[in-house]
C-alpha cells in the first residue's frame, strides 16, 4: 500500500513540477 | 505488559515515534524537497535577472533547471539520514529514487528536444567533436545519466555485479550533476550576481557533502564500533543464520522486523554491502543474527566465513515492525527467506512475554527447503502462535496446507476478526500483492497492512 502511496507522490511531484516550469517560462516572457 | 516494555525501548531507539510526529515530518520532508526543487527557478527570477527570451526557450531552461536540481536531490534521498528514513521506510525511500529519477529524465531530455524542435539549435550542436564547451558538458551530463539509468534498470540482465555497479552509479551520479553544473556556468544566463553564484556553489557543495557523508563519514564512524563473527550456521533451503557480536561496545537498539547494512570481512569504507533484517530477538542483546539466503556473490560466500570474521553493521533501518503497527493480535505472512524479520518480532514477543493471539503462514516450494522449522516449533510453545507451513510441490504424504498462501489457506486461519488484526508481510513481490489483494476483500484496513521487500536493491 505504501508504495502505492510512493507513485502517487511521484506523479503528483512531476506535476507540480511540469507546472512550475511553465510558470517560470510564463513569468520570465512577461517581464519584456 | 507488552505495551509498557515496548514504550522504553522504542523511546531509546529513536525509531518509533507516534504516527502522528512520524507523519508531521514524512509531510514536512516533502515541503522542503518541494521547495528545493523548485527553489533555482524562484531565484534566477529575482535579484536582477537578464532580459526575456521566448516562450520555448524559457520553458526549456526551466526543465533543464528542475531536472538539475531533481537529481542533485538523489544524493540526499539516498543518504540514509535515519530521521529522513523513518517516516517512511528506506524502501519506499529508494522507490522514490528509482521513480523520481525518470521524472528527472524526462524533464532533461525534453531541455534539449525543445530547443531542437523549435529550430532553436541545430543537431549538429550535439556533436561532441565540434560543439561550444557548454553543449559537450550538456551532451556529457545526459549521456552519462542514460548510461547510469541502463545500468540500473538492467543490471542482472547486463551482468553486473551488485558491487560494480554500485561504484558505477556513485561515479556517474556525480559526472551527472558536475557536468550539468559546468553546462550551466559556460551558458551563463541566470547565474550572474553573488546571490545566485552563492546558491550554486550551496547546492555543489552539498552534493559533495552528501557523498562524502555517506562515502567516508559514515564508514568512519562504522571502523569505531566493529563487530565479530560469532557463528554461521546452514539452515535448510540455502539460508544461513549469521550472528555477530560487538567487539569492545555495547552494540545496538533496533526494532524487532528492522534490517542492517552488513559488510563482512571487509573494511568499512568497501562497497560490499548487503541489506539483512534482524532475525533475533530485539530483547536477545548485544548479540545480532540474521537470515541470509544465498543468492548473489557475497552471501554464497557466507559458508566459509569463520568466527572473529570482522563485520561492520550500519543500521538499524526500516520501519517493518510490530512496534509501529501495534494491534490486538498478528498475522504474519512470510515466503523463502521472508521468514527473517517475522523470527525477530516473534522471537522478542516470546522473550517479552507477549501473549496476543499470533498466526504466521510460512510459503515455502518443498518442505526439505523450510529453515528455522525447529526455531518456530519452539516459539509456537512459548506464544499464543499457530504456525502453518504452506508447500508448493509436496510429498505425497503432506497432510498440511499446499500450493500457495490463498484464499482457502486465509479462510481456515485467519484469528475471528481479521479486520483488527495487524499484518505483516515478506517474501516474493506476487505473494505479497495477491495477500494483499484477498485482505482488502476481507475488509482489512490497509494501514493494518504492512510490508517489507527483501530485494531491496
Amino acid at each position: 500500500m505504501r508504495h502505492r502511496y510512493t507513485t502517487v507522490v511521484v506523479l503528483g511531484m512531476a506535476a507540480l513540477l511540469t507546472g512550475a516550469s511553465l510558470w517560470f517560462a510564463l513569468a520570465a516572457t512577461a517581464r519584456s | 505488559v507488552t505495551s509498557r516494555r515496548a514504550a522504553p525501548v522504542a523511546r531509546r531507539t529513536g525509531a518509533a515515534q507516534s504516527g502522528a510526529s512520524q507523519a508531521v515530518r514524512g509531510f514536512g520532508w516533502i515541503g522542503l524537497y518541494t521547495l528545493l526543487a523548485v527553489g533555482p527557478l524562484a531565484v534566477a527570477l529575482t535579484a536582477d535577472p537578464p532580459p526575456p527570451r521566448d516562450l520555448w526557450t524559457e520553458l526549456s531552461v526551466a526543465l533543464g533547471f528542475v531536472g538539475l536540481a531533481l537529481l542533485g536531490l538523489q544524493f540526499a534521498v539516498v543518504s540514509r539520514f535515519s530521521s529522513v528514513n523513518a517516516p517512511y521506510g528506506l524502501d519506499v525511500v529508494l522507490q522514490y529514487h528509482r521513480q523520481i529519477s525518470f521524472v528527472a529524465f524526462s524533464f532533461v531530455l525534453v531541455h534539449p528536444a525543445i530547443l531542437l524542435a523549435t529550430d532553436h539549435i541545430g543537431w549538429g550542436r550535439l556533436n561532441v567533436l565540434d560543439t561550444t564547451t557548454a553543449a559537450r558538458a550538456g551532451v556529457t551530463s545526459l549521456g552519462a545519466l542514460v548510461v547510469l539509468l541502463a545500468a540500473s534498470l538492467w543490471r542482472k540482465r547486463l551482468g553486473l555485479r551488485y558491487e560494480v555497479w554500485r561504484v558505477t552509479h556513485g561515479i556517474l551520479g556525480v559526472l551527472v550533476v558536475v557536468a550539468a553544473l559546468v553546462h550551466i556556468e559556460r551558458i551563463g544566463y541566470y547565474v550572474d550576481g553573488p546571490g545566485k553564484r552563492a546558491l550554486w556553489a550551496a547546492m555543489s557543495l552539498s552534493v559533495v557533502v552528501l557523498l562524502v557523508n555517506v562515502r567516508v563519514v559514515t564508514p568512519l564512524r562504522l571502523m569505531r564500533r566493529p563487530w565479530e563473527v560469532a557463528s554461521v550456521e546452514p539452515q535448510p533451503g540455502n539460508v544461513w543464520t549469521l550472528t555477530i557480536r560487538p567487539v569492545g561496545h555495547a552494540g545496538i537498539r533496533f526494532l524487532p522486523g528492522q534490517f542492517a547494512w552488513i559488510r563482512v570481512g571487509r573494511s568499512p569504507l568497501g562497497v560490499r554491502e548487503n541489506p539483512f533484517s534482524f532475525a533475533s530477538s530485539a530483547e536477545h542483546r548485544p548479540e545480532l543474527s540474521f537470515g541470509i539466503k544465498e543468492a548473489g556473490d557475497f552471501t554464497s560466500t557466507l559458508g566459509s566465513v569463520t568466527p572473529g570474521t570482522r563485520v561492520y553493521v550500519d543500521g538499524p533501518y526500516g520501519i517493518f515492525s510490530y512496534e509501529r503497527n501495534e494491534g490486538p493480535a498478528f498475522v504474519f505472512v512470510a515466503g523463502g527467506i521472508g521468514i527473517s524479520p517475522m523470527l525477530s518480532m516473534l522471537r522478542t514477543l516470546a522473550d517479552r512475554g507477549d501473549r496476543r493471539p499470533c498466526v504466521l503462514l510460512y510459503g515455502n516450494p518443498r518442505w526439505e527447503e523450510v529453515p528455522y522449522v525447529a526455531e518456530l516449533e519452539e516459539l509456537a510453545g512459548r506464544l499464543d502462535l499457530e504456525v502453518v507451513h504452506v508447500i508448493e510441490q509436496p510429498a505425497d504424504d503432506w497432510e498440511g496446507e499446499q500450493g500457495f498462501i490463498d484464499e482457502g489457506v486465509l479462510d481456515r486461519h485467519l484469528p475471528e476478526h481479521p479486520e483488527r488484526a495487524r499484518y505483516f508481510l515478506c517474501g516474493p513481490p506476487p505473494m505479497m500483492e495477491s495477500v494483499e489483494a484477498l485482505l482488502e476483500q476481507r475488509d482489512v484496513p490497509v494501514h493494518h497492512i504492512d510490508f517489507e521487500q527483501f530485494d531491496l536493491i
